[in-house]
């Protein structure tokens, strides 16, 4: 429910982008969303698709790239694929950990013309 | 066509407002939770039980948040805290503008704790933060002891986990270590309490820490005034 407003925020990124660009067309836009961001792809391709209609975004598109979640051990200090339904260390087994990535989302690349 | 290279976090506007807030209610000295659970899993109950152990000692406003009905600030009110109602009409959480928009009235004689109660709903409040010190999970026994697994990102968005209901277990079959197990197995970190709001059973356990955690904010706050 709440991807409208990433689209919206993704949408000003973008928008930013293309002004410096002095781009007259906008094509693919590449994002890394976490598993942990809680948002889901297709509404958000949905949204954006959505809002962009109409403004000088219209024919550019999402292209979700999913990152799956990173965590380090803090005991043996390796860092390994979280599993959704258990974050604990693979290697040994700890339960005391770091999630270094998986939460975020991250504009990785705007197509411009 | 031309590829531009970011490496851009999408920093929401919410994002920027929880920040904001979290900075804003640390210079006042008030200290935010956001409690978070499934409908019908015993927020409002745990405010009124916190309300009423420590309602003589603290300054204290309760958010309660729900799409409809003021039914929950009225319970809380009955305790002699502060609440006010947050009505979403049809969001699924609270944002960090609802909250302080609720707050900035009483900005001239801040609280010492705001207990936020978060529309029911353990999917959309994960990713919004309210600029609150604490995310406390609340789960009752009965409603699966796998319901952490479930829900992977509000366990791994929340520092505490409260059991509640633990006068219901003979009745429904459930285990509290096991709903503590899983939900460690996504946040060893988690601080866990287990307490019956109906019988009161753990609730002291609860109140101390809270207060605890309380001090240390203000000893932070007192610190860094120097």
């Amino acid at each position: 429910m709440h991807e409208l407003g990433i689209a919206t925020d993704i949408m000003g990124v973008v928008k930013r982008v293309a002004e410096d660009n002095k781009a007259k067309k906008v094509g693919e836009v590449v994002v890394e969303i976490g598993l942990l961001a809680g948002v889901e792809r297709d509404s958000l391709e949905f949204c954006y698709e959505v809002i962009t209609r109409g403004t000088r975004l219209e024919g550019s598109h999402l292209k979700v790239v999913e990152i799956k979640p990173r965590a380090r051990c803090r005991q043996c200090q390796k860092e390994y694929e979280v599993r959704m339904d258990n974050f604990h260390c693979p290697h040994c087994n700890s339960s005391k950990f770091d999630v270094v990535i998986g939460s975020d989302i991250n504009l990785k690349e705007v197509e411009v013309e | 066509m031309k590829r531009v290279e970011l490496e851009k976090k999408v920093i929401s506007e919410n994002e920027r407002l929880a920040r904001a807030n979290r900075e804003k209610y640390a210079k006042e000295g008030t200290f935010v939770l956001n409690l978070v659970s499934s409908p019908g899993s015993g927020k409002t109950m745990l405010i009124e039980e916190t309300a009423k152990r420590l309602r003589d000692e603290l300054r204290m406003l309760v958010l309660t948040g729900d799409i409809m009905t003021e039914n929950d600030a009225r319970r809380v009110a009955r305790h002699g805290v502060d609440a006010v109602q947050i009505t979403t009409g049809g969001a699924c959480h609270l944002d960090a503008k609802m909250v302080d928009k609720k707050l900035t009235p009483y900005k001239d004689r801040p609280f010492d704790l705001v207990i936020v109660e978060n529309v029911g709903n353990l999917v959309c409040p994960a990713p919004y933060d309210l600029g609150e010190d604490l995310k406390v999970l609340l789960i009752a026994v009965g409603e699966g002891d796998d319901k952490p697994l479930k829900y992977p990102p509000m366990v791994a968005a929340s520092e505490v986990l409260v059991v509640n209901k633990t006068d219901l277990v003979e009745y429904v079959d459930s285990d509290p270590d096991a709903i503590i197990e899983n939900a460690m197995r996504i946040k060893p970190d988690l601080t866990v309490f287990k307490v019956s709001c109906k019988t009161g059973d753990g609730l002291e356990e609860w109140i101390e820490w809270l207060k605890s955690r309380l001090a240390e904010k203000r000893q932070t706050r007192a610190s860094a005034q120097g």
